[in-house]
């Protein structure tokens, strides 16, 4: 998996999260450049990726990462 | 660095000034001008008073001190609260030691007869002391007893320490006292001016009451005072001033006259002088416990006669030092000049009084309400005519006269006399203030207005109504009415 | 020794003197040590062995999970989780045995029955620790970011009792994570500002507390205990003044302790930042009591969310449900727990429970009609970020608030649902009494004109204090720049009102804090 085919994956979990077909996410992107990305919608978005990639974030990354690259960074990471 | 460390000693220091006057205002009251008994004892000129009276009201209400020193000069003040707890009274001439230094201590023993089981008159003294180990020490002193004779719930220590604590609440209730100004403490002297009669034989029966012990208490603070006595190189006289309480009481303070002349030191028992003081029982007491302003004259003018020949204390009479003893006793006779107006119930004993005021420190208002009455007669008139009002015999016709005075400046300044329903008014503006008055008589208002600056002070009933201003503070001192229509010429205040 | 004694200033600054007089290697020792002689002053001292219990649960679990045994063998990962939760659950059940005398659940007098431990433990009648329910939740927190990997464990049980007992949470909290407390450990230099700094805070909780709280006190507890007097309008009053008397009290013991705290350069999490400006209710529940809401989320909702049973309930929902729905079932279910655990965590009396079900109604209602809303302020073109309607939707949350808080004031079920009756009864006849707000009649209640005048400007200022927060991030930022004669009369303007306004002295009865309790 490249990280472009990621961030693909990870457009469309949060345009389908956020019901807003204009997101589009980089690696700098965080909870302040959208709307309704507050704590609470957070779980949600973490859980779609989940469902999403077919593995689960351990709770502690859950709740450090600090914007979309990181998650891509460990997307990667629990994809070998 | 320097500059953050001068920043924070200049803030503290601000703070501590700051702190130290609001305390001062928001501090002790009650309605025996205690606080000012402290604080004019504090302000005195350092090393110029030569004896202290030491007491309970026992000597607040007896000893008035500029009038002792315009007897024979001598310099004495009167440290002395009501209820001031025996137990206090080294701490006080400590307090005295370093402040004043005086040559006699006088050291009245009334309070021995009574308890103390209130903290309030523990804090009459510590709250009102400087802030010095002096004051720690009987802070620690009398709480202790407290506790041990009277246990109960009483207040921290530190609130003692610190009596801001307690205070900061009178921010709602703040007086001119609070403010360092009290008209009614005369270095120390508290005024009292009414009258209760007690039979003079009776009293003096009582006198050879046989002695008899009090309290395990009261005796344990006589000895630890007695014992401090004994290390102080001064003069001690211990007092009975001069009273009409029970037996029993006269039984306590023979023990207790015994028990210091056993230890050495002098009692003056006044009540036995009374006679050479020339008190009048029936007229110089206020109760049984205190003699009224005209017994205190008596009392204080003997005791600075007594004071002067027996001790030698110096006069001090041409010493620019103690002008401020000459100073209070003009404050005396003035204020005894105000409370004797303000009490007298009597018309003719009122017009002389009036007679008797300052007219320039002084002004008074008259206005008339339904009718200038029946009952005035050629006497009273003589006395109106007397303050400076004119063709006041008017006045005595058996008719329907309305009539506005004004004595202010020195003089009458306005007058008017109605004729049959014809109103009198003024309307004007008098040192400074906007006065305006109104006398209606029956069918044409009935009704008397005195207003000064819109605010009405008249009592408004039949008769002559009168009020008093003190010119110096613009303050009501007397607002009174004279029903001169009923041949008792009641009075109402 | 409550944090509003003068002996509890006396024990900061003298603590802070040896603290910055030590060598920086032993300053956490410091703290260590001030926490123990604070706890035997202020609390029973017995209880700090539960303390202590708390810490060596979490220590044992702590060491255990880094344990190489443990550490990279699969299996074992059954191993930790057990570890994890038994500490989780001895720290709860502890903390059950002393707060929970009053639960309702079922069974809980079968359990007292049954088993005659419960009994002989009753009767000795032992006290809870102080601090309770907060420590208890924070070292909870601890074991399971040690157990999610955010946190490294701490390898000495002394540091990490220092964690669970620094003396300025123990009162109310904040509830800290481990990672925000790590300063706990590093070396701090003296530093005028902090002093200052943390002065000047402790001042202004003063203030809050003593100054305005205290008063409120007066009218709230003078209505609320004789309610056959004061009925009609007067619960009513209490309603809207109660939510302010929580404010000013909670708010400004936190003052005390964050000040407290920054006197010895630690930084403890913020708890409130201006609740009443939130424009949704959602919003004040992040604005009010934050490090509660932060744990919750963070140790309940989240791993809830997370869990296998939601997802499939999530999953559920989108296969039978429109979208919206779906994302609001699983969200609605996880509120409930976090609520639930919310209510749990403040008492285990029912009442509390009534709070949770009442706001966690309120947020679903709101989630659901939000829509809705949004439709009709477009239709009837509202400026959404216009000064008025930010009014509205505080003054909305508010009111939603104080309807809330008249469970929270009651001391059981019952007396709750009798406080409501009264409170309806006042718009039936012989109760309606609008004419008390005009006539005097709150003299009755031992308040003055010039008391009501304290408290009218006391909130004025309070309220221009909390619109700089809500500018700057703390109203001290904008005060920064004012020049030295301004800050100097602010400060003393302001220690003069604590120590002229304040209810403290002889005559006053030191008032517990509110939240003290939990």
């Amino acid at each position: 998996m490249t990280r472009e085919e990621v961030y693909e994956r990870l457009n469309k979990v949060f345009r389908e999260v956020f019901d807003d077909d204009s997101i589009i996410v980089q690696d700098s992107t965080t909870s302040d450049d959208i709307e309704d990305w507050d704590s609470f919608e957070h779980i949600n978005l973490v859980v779609a990726v989940e469902n999403e990639f077919s593995f689960k974030i351990p709770m502690g990354k859950v709740v450090t990462m600090k914007n979309v690259g990181e998650m891509a960074d460990i997307i990667l990471e629990l994809g070998k | 660095m320097k500059r953050r460390l001068l920043k924070f000693v200049s803030f503290m220091a601000m703070t501590g000034i700051i702190f130290y006057h609001v305390s001062r205002v928001l501090g002790y009251y009650d309605n025996i001008h205690s606080a000012a008994v402290f604080s004019q004892f504090y302000d005195l000129p350092s090393e110029t008073v030569d004896a202290v009276w030491i007491g309970a009201s026992s000597v607040q209400e007896f000893i008035i001190p500029p009038v002792m020193f315009e007897e024979t000069g001598i310099a004495l003040y009167s440290l002395a609260v009501g209820n001031e707890p025996f137990m206090a009274s080294e701490f006080l001439i400590r307090e005295c030691e370093r402040e004043q230094d005086p040559s006699v201590y006088l050291v009245d023993i009334r309070q021995l007869a009574y308890t103390t089981q209130d903290d309030t008159y523990v804090r009459r003294i510590t709250d009102n002391g400087k802030w010095t180990v002096n004051r720690l020490n009987a802070i620690r002193y009398m709480l202790n007893n407290l506790e041990f004779y009277h246990p109960g719930e009483y207040d921290a220590e530190i609130d003692y320490i610190f009596p801001f604590t307690k205070y900061h609440t009178r921010w709602g209730e703040l007086k001119s006292e609070d403010f360092g100004k009290d008209d009614n403490c005369f270095f120390g002297y508290f005024m009292r001016i009414n009258r209760q009669s007690f039979n003079e034989a009776e009293v003096r029966s009582r006198f050879d009451a046989i002695p008899q012990k009090p309290s395990e208490e009261s005796l344990m603070y006589l000895n630890d005072f007695l014992d401090f006595c004994d290390t102080l190189d001064k003069k001690i006289i211990f007092t009975r001033t001069p009273n009409c309480l029970d037996e029993n009481k006269f039984a306590q303070y023979n023990y207790i006259q015994e028990v210091i002349e056993e230890r050495g030191y002098e009692v003056w028992d006044l009540n036995q002088d009374t006679y050479e003081m020339g008190i009048d029982y029936a007229k110089d007491f206020a109760d049984s416990m205190h003699t009224n302003v005209y017994g205190a004259q008596k009392v204080s003018k003997y005791a600075a006669v007594k004071l002067s020949e027996e001790l030698g204390l110096p006069d001090h009479r041409n010493d620019s030092r103690y002008a401020c003893y000459g100073t209070m006793q003009e404050k005396f006779l003035e204020r005894l000049g105000e409370m004797e107006l303000t009490a007298t119930t009597d018309f003719n004993r009122y017009l002389d009084r009036l007679i008797a005021l300052d007219k320039n420190e002084y002004s008074v208002y008259i206005a008339v309400k339904d009718i200038q009455g029946y009952s005035l007669t050629q006497k009273m008139i003589k006395k109106l005519e007397t303050l400076g009002l004119k063709n006041t015999d008017i006045l005595l016709e058996h008719s329907y006269h309305s009539f506005v005075g004004i004595i202010a400046n020195g003089g009458v300044i306005y007058q008017h006399i109605g004729n049959g329903e014809e109103p009198s008014h003024y309307a004007g503006v008098i040192n400074g203030q906007t006065i305006s008055m109104n006398s209606m008589t029956f069918k044409g208002g009935n009704n008397a207005s005195i207003k000064l600056g819109g605010n009405e002070y008249a009592k408004n009933t039949r008769g002559m109504n009168f009020v008093v201003i003190d010119n110096k503070d613009s303050r009501i001192l007397d607002s009174v009415a004279f029903d001169t229509h009923v041949s008792e010429i009641t009075c109402t205040r | 020794m409550t944090v509003t004694s003068y002996r509890f200033f006396v024990f900061l600054f003298i603590g802070a003197a040896v603290y910055y007089t030590a060598p920086k290697r032993m300053q956490w020792v410091i703290l260590l040590c001030l926490s123990v002689v604070y706890y035997f002053l202020a609390a029973t001292p017995y209880t700090i062995l539960f303390l202590i219990l708390s810490t060596v649960t979490a220590y044992t679990a702590g060491i255990l999970m880094e344990c190489r045994y443990f550490r990279g063998n699969k299996a074992a990962a059954k191993w930790i989780t057990c570890i994890t939760a038994a500490a989780v659950l001895i720290n709860i059940f502890v903390w059950f045995l002393l707060k929970g005398n009053a639960f309702w659940m079922l069974g809980t007098r079968l359990l007292h029955e049954s088993f005659p431990i419960f009994l002989q433990l009753g009767a000795l009648k032992i006290v809870p620790a102080l601090g309770m329910g907060y420590y208890t939740a924070q070292i909870i927190g601890y074991i399971l970011d040690c157990y999610w990997g955010i946190c490294t464990p701490q390898r000495n049980i002394l540091k990490l009792f220092l964690f669970v007992g620094f003396f300025p949470q123990l009162t109310v909290g904040p509830i800290s994570k481990y990672s925000e407390l790590e300063c706990l450990y590093r070396d701090h230099s003296f530093n005028y500002i902090n002093i200052a700094h943390g002065s000047q805070r402790i001042l202004w909780g003063l203030f809050k507390k003593l100054v305005i709280s205290d008063r409120l006190a007066i009218i709230v507890n003078g209505i609320w205990t004789d309610t056959l007097f004061y009925n009609g309008f007067w619960p009513w009053i209490v309603v809207f003044v109660y939510p302010l008397e929580i404010y000013t009290d909670f708010s400004g013991c936190m003052d005390i302790i964050l000040g407290a705290a920054e006197l010895f350069d630690i930084r403890l999490p913020e708890n409130f930042r201006n609740p009443f400006f939130s424009r949704t209710c959602q919003e004040f529940w992040q604005r009010w009591h934050i490090t509660l809401g932060t744990w919750a989320r963070d140790h309940v909702y989240y791993p809830v969310l997370k869990s296998r049973m939601m997802v499939r309930l999530g999953k559920w929902s989108k296969q039978h449900f429109s979208k919206r729905i779906a994302k609001l079932i699983p969200w609605a279910a996880g509120m409930w727990i976090l609520w639930f655990v919310m209510g749990f965590w403040h008492g285990s009396s029912k009442h509390i429970i009534g709070v949770s079900a009442y706001f966690w109604t309120i947020l679903v209602l709101s989630e659901i009609c939000s829509p809705g809303l949004k439709k009709i302020t477009g239709l009837l073109k509202v400026d959404t970020e216009s000064f008025s309607w930010h009014f509205f939707q505080s003054v909305r949350t508010y009111i939603i608030y104080s309807i809330g808080v008249v469970f929270f004031t009651a001391d059981r079920l019952t007396e709750a649902f009798e406080h409501v009756k009264v409170l309806i009864r006042t718009f039936s006849h012989p109760a309606w009494n609008p004419w008390i707000f005009f006539d005097g009649s709150i003299r009755s209640l031992g308040v003055s004109y010039r008391d009501l005048n304290v408290i009218l400007l006391s909130l004025a200022a309070l309220l221009g204090v909390d619109v700089l927060r809500e500018k700057y991030g703390y109203a001290r930022t904008w005060l920064d720049r004012q020049i030295l004669p301004f800050r100097w009369m602010l400060y003393v303007v302001l220690l003069f009102a604590v120590l002229i306004f304040g209810m403290y002295g002889p005559g006053y009865n030191a008032s517990e804090f509110i939240y003290g309790q939990f």
